[in-house]
């Protein structure tokens, strides 16, 4: 740091200001252009919104890729017939960079700067609260996959949740594996330490002490790697089971390889996500072998699942598929047969449409509606069913599919 | 606290601290010497990781040729950004910091888009798989042998500061580059070569945690961060102050975390930099400047 | 040639104040007019970043205290029903006392260690916000915060409306900080910069001069943080991270921080390069770090008194050749 004023400076002052004046000038103008995307006669602006950069974009990337390689096809095949209009989707994405502020602004340009009439995103609890306030004050429906339970509130009238979260998996699956090993008597749920960790350790909590299940909860800081601490701590209170509930794949697989290093012998059971191809070549094959979890192969599922996965494999990288894209996917789907039935894009009428009851021709699920009314208390919430697999083989099979 | 537990907390807060050293050690070298404020000193450890992951596990090259390789890279890559970047805002932070923050996010950005859409597995070479116990706790073999190069890595570097000729002219162009560069000591060759030392550490750092965590293109952020949080706290420029300080923090996540849990851990290692800072305002070991 | 081109800062003040008060009025697009009531925010808190730096100390827990803001007069709005407009200064006290308090303590650390200190003063923040759950929300945060009360019948819960606050907020803070700097005070910060020892010997007190700088740019902080959390109507410990602290480090620097415009120019520029590129047909956002940090980079190393300081060096050598030219056709005649 130098110094500040001289003479010299101070002559140049009056340079200064009118550079301020001018620059300020300058993003008046930019400001000032008409907005670019007005919707011409006939298409209709649907946003992406995903987390492109930051802790998320693994998600947000492949969400991205796999929307716009749908709606491309749409367009491909003449577009969406709404009432008796023919509309081809524009779409938009933005990034969210996983932050709530971010994800406020992105969804204001959505909104406001590309009249967006639907937006589909994000991941991660902080950007979907964050944006609500833009997206339900202009009627735009959207289509989310965010792990707190007040993403879904009677109060955010136009968020829909396209993903099924702990609270619907962990019942499912600790009940199952209560009666297939009753000796389970303790199980550590551990989980990021953010809104989306503290829920998911708070849904298994909730759904094991009804089965008489005691649930010890350990938080992490996001990104951390070295669990050794954290597994001393929690294997000194001699868990039968762990659930690793994390999404982050590389968080959950050290957990399991640093556990097993450790001298841990019971089950993991993950009421959230774990496929031995993306975890085990981090967390060891061996390791994980005889898991429990709600994850399913699509690549041997049914025909449909089979199909999403095979649209993946033949334009992108097998290694880098996740589950983020079906959950989106799915949402677009859905969007897009409600405006279809009612012959609007009118978000009260889709919405109307999914508290109805609707039954959703969807390709990954079949036949699917929205419910939680009882929980929730709106019916916003996608059900799908249940599939509990089991690591064999270094590969997931299906143990046990709910209706 | 059963026996095992203290073992095996013992031997956690060791492992945790011994990275931290490692990569805070280089980081001290380039801020003591030149007074530059490298943000993007975790990218190094990062580029490392993924220099690791190309050579070893992507294209099966042997484990220690890969290593070199990786390390030997990063450290000219670091050359370069040094000669090309930073030479002329040595001895003046803002430029410097702004600048690294910039590297920062054009590195972990350009990663991500090349190779970043999962966390990559590096595999464990055969020869340091497998288990150790001691006294009913645990130990990997590839943890151990971080362990033992960390501690090769820091008597080298601490006799090649105080018994080499370079070494001298380090601590020289350290104390006052005016004065040595009047004494016949490039500036620029020593900086340059301070920085390689310092980003083949971090490298090294990161090739050697490689197989015992993963590779992701934001894995460089948290470590980054802890290394300038332990050369604060050791005092900038002082090997022994980060050696003392790596372990401080070590102790803290290894102990910390029994009873209160990791995440408490974390806010008691803010509040002992804090309260070490307000008693003694230039780290443990660090002295005013001249 | 200068002479009959005399420009007062008052008078383009005025005239930038003109025009943002007839934004709205022009441009009835929301999207940009939210854009510039976060860039009026992000200038508020560079400016007080800003203002630190004149005493020599480098703060990176700007956004911690914009936290301390928005937490407590969202706090006291919605579990007391207080008035928001009062909340609105209260946080500004709040953050205010919480920066005395912090900086009595801490600024006697120094130059990179009270960087350091900083930053980890701002994750402490910020590990108490998710920790403390039963009080501030834990990592979910705080959702449903209101708009701010109505004043004689005017409601407050449109864009427009936060814009014009955000406009009043950085107008006050900036005429403020101006006042400070070109007063007495300011030559005290500048002299505890340059040569805190001699200052010190000719009977300023450091500390109380450094804690007072450190206190009004708090203060504005903890209004902005307010003000921020009624904009977004929702808080969570994510906003005020490190990372946003670093970035109005990165906003000040590259604006040029000698200069009171330097803030204002650096937010204003590197918020509208992403809103600019946007404009570009089929822009991929996954970009932008790469563009973001490559200006940072090519900034810093071709100009690194910042953008403002180029402009002088530009201005200054257009001078020179200009009087270099008067005197040789001077000289010819």
């Amino acid at each position: 740091m130098g110094r500040i004023k001289s003479k010299h400076n101070n002559r140049n002052f009056h340079f200064m200001v009118l550079a301020m004046g001018l620059l300020l000038l300058a993003a008046a103008l930019l400001v000032m252009q008409p907005a670019p995307a007005e919707a011409d006669e006939g298409t209709v602006n649907v946003g992406i919104m995903a987390p492109l950069s930051g802790p998320g974009a693994p998600w947000g990337i492949a969400t991205a890729r796999v929307l716009e390689l749908q709606f491309k096809q749409i367009n491909d095949a003449g577009g969406v017939k709404v009432g008796n209009k023919v509309y081809k989707l524009k779409w938009y994405k933005e990034d969210d960079k996983y932050m709530g502020s971010a994800a406020a602004q992105a969804a204001a340009r959505l909104i406001h700067d590309l009249d967006c009439k639907v937006i589909f995103g994000t991941n991660g609890s902080s950007p979907v609260l964050a944006m609500h306030p833009i997206t339900t004050d202009n009627k735009v429906p959207v289509f989310c996959n965010s792990f707190a339970d007040d993403a879904v509130s009677p109060e955010r009238k136009y968020n829909f949740r396209t993903s099924m979260t702990s609270h619907q998996y962990a019942p499912v699956v600790w009940k199952y594996a209560k009666g297939r090993w009753p000796e389970i008597k303790r199980v550590a749920a551990i989980g990021q330490n953010d809104a989306t960790g503290k829920e998911e350790t708070n849904h298994i909590k909730l759904a094991c002490e009804p089965l008489g299940i005691a649930v010890d909860i350990e938080l992490f800081e996001p990104g951390q790697k070295e669990f050794y601490p954290l597994l001393t701590r929690v294997l000194a209170k001699k868990p039968d089971a762990m659930d690793p509930t994390c999404c982050a794949l590389g968080s959950a697989s050290l957990i399991m390889k640093q556990a097993r290093e450790l001298g841990f012998k019971g089950k993991f059971i993950s009421s959230v996500f774990l496929d031995p191809t993306l975890n085990g070549p981090i967390a060891g094959f061996d390791n994980i072998e005889g898991s429990l979890t709600v994850t399913w192969d699509l690549a041997n599922g049914s025909p449909g699942e089979r199909a999403f996965y095979k649209m993946w494999c033949d334009n992108w990288n097998p290694k880098e598929f996740n589950v983020s894209p079906t959950i989106f996917y799915t949402g677009a789907e859905i969007w897009l047969e409600a405006i279809q039935k009612v012959g609007d894009i009118d978000a009260d009428k889709v919405r109307n449409l999914i508290e109805s009851g609707h039954m959703f021709n969807t390709t990954i699920y079949g036949k699917v509606k929205f419910s939680g009314k009882d929980y929730y208390g709106v019916d916003h919430q996608l059900i799908t069913p249940v599939v509990i697999s089991e690591v064999k083989d270094k590969k997931l099979v299906e143990i046990w599919r709910g209706k | 606290m059963t026996l095992q537990m203290f073992v095996q907390s013992l031997i956690n807060s060791i492992l945790s601290g011994g990275v931290l050293i490692l990569i805070a050690m280089g980081l001290t070298i380039i801020l003591g010497i030149m007074k530059v404020v490298n943000f993007a000193h975790g990218e190094f450890y990062m580029l490392g990781g993924f220099g690791i992951w190309w050579f070893f596990a992507e294209h099966g090259l042997n484990f220690v040729l890969a290593l070199i390789l990786s390390v030997t890279l990063v450290g000219i890559l670091g050359v370069a950004i040094e000669r090309g970047l930073f030479k002329p805002f040595r001895e003046n932070a803002f430029p410097s910091l702004i600048i690294s923050c910039g590297i920062l996010l054009v590195f972990r950005a350009a990663t991500q888009l090349s190779f970043g859409l999962v966390d990559h597995a590096v595999p464990t070479p055969e020869a340091f798989k497998g288990m150790i116990q001691v006294s009913g706790a645990f130990l990997s073999k590839e943890r151990l042998i971080v362990i033992c190069i960390t501690l090769a890595l820091i008597i080298g570097l601490y006799v090649f500061i105080k018994f080499t000729k370079a070494g001298l002219a380090m601590r020289a162009v350290s104390d006052n580059p005016a004065a040595a560069s009047l004494q016949g000591m490039s500036v620029d060759r020593i900086s340059s070569l301070a920085f390689f030392i310092g980003s083949v550490l971090a490298a090294t750092a990161g090739c050697l945690t490689g197989p015992i965590f993963y590779v992701s293109p934001t894995m460089g952020a948290e470590p980054g961060l802890m290394a300038f949080v332990v050369i604060v706290l050791g005092g900038i420029g002082s090997i022994t102050g980060t050696v003392i300080a790596g372990l401080i923090i070590g102790f803290i996540e290894g102990f910390g975390a029994i009873p209160f849990g990791t995440n408490y851990a974390t806010v008691m290692v803010y509040v002992v930099l804090l309260i070490t800072l307000i008693f003694k305002p230039m780290g443990l070991l660090g002295h005013a400047e001249k | 040639m200068l002479k009959n081109r005399r420009l007062t800062p008052n008078m383009v003040l005025l005239v930038i104040a003109i025009l943002l008060i007839l934004f709205p009025m022009l441009s009835g697009n929301k999207y940009y007019l939210r854009t510039i009531t976060t860039l009026a925010i992000a200038i508020v808190l560079t400016s007080g970043f800003r203002l630190i730096a004149l005493t020599g100390q480098l703060s990176i827990a700007q956004a911690a205290f914009m936290g301390v803001g928005a937490y407590c007069s969202t706090l006291l709005i919605m579990n007391l029903g207080w008035n928001s407009w009062i909340c609105f200064f209260l946080a500004g006290f709040a953050a205010a006392l919480t920066a005395g308090i912090v900086g009595f303590i801490t600024l006697r650390i120094k130059e990179i260690y009270f960087a350091i200190a900083t930053l980890a003063l701002n994750e402490l923040f910020r590990l108490i916000w998710v920790e403390w759950d039963t009080l501030f929300g834990g990592p979910a945060g705080i959702v449903n915060i209101p708009s701010p009360d109505p004043i004689l019948g005017i409601h407050f819960g449109s864009v427009v409306s936060f814009y014009y606050i955000a406009v009043l907020l950085l107008f006050s803070a900036t005429a403020m900080m101006l006042r400070i700097e070109r007063s007495r005070i300011g030559l005290i910060f500048s002299s505890i910069r340059e040569f805190d020892t001699l200052a010190a010997s000719l009977g300023v007190n450091l500390i109380w001069e450094k804690v007072k700088a450190f206190m009004i740019a708090c203060f504005f902080a903890g209004m902005a943080g307010a003000l921020y959390a009624h904009l977004q109507h929702f808080i969570s410990p994510v906003d005020f991270t490190l990372m946003d602290s670093v970035m109005f480090l990165l906003y000040g620097v590259i604006g040029g921080l000698e200069s009171v415009w330097g803030p204002a120019v650096g937010c204003t520029v590197m918020i509208f390069i992403p809103v600019g590129l946007r404009l570009i047909p089929n822009y991929n956002p996954v970009i932008e770090p790469i563009i973001f940090g490559g200006i940072l980079i090519l900034v810093m190393r071709f100009c690194p008194g910042g953008l403002v300081g180029l402009f002088q060096k530009l201005v200054s050598d257009l001078k020179k050749t200009e009087s270099q030219k008067g005197e040789q056709e001077h000289a010819a005649a």
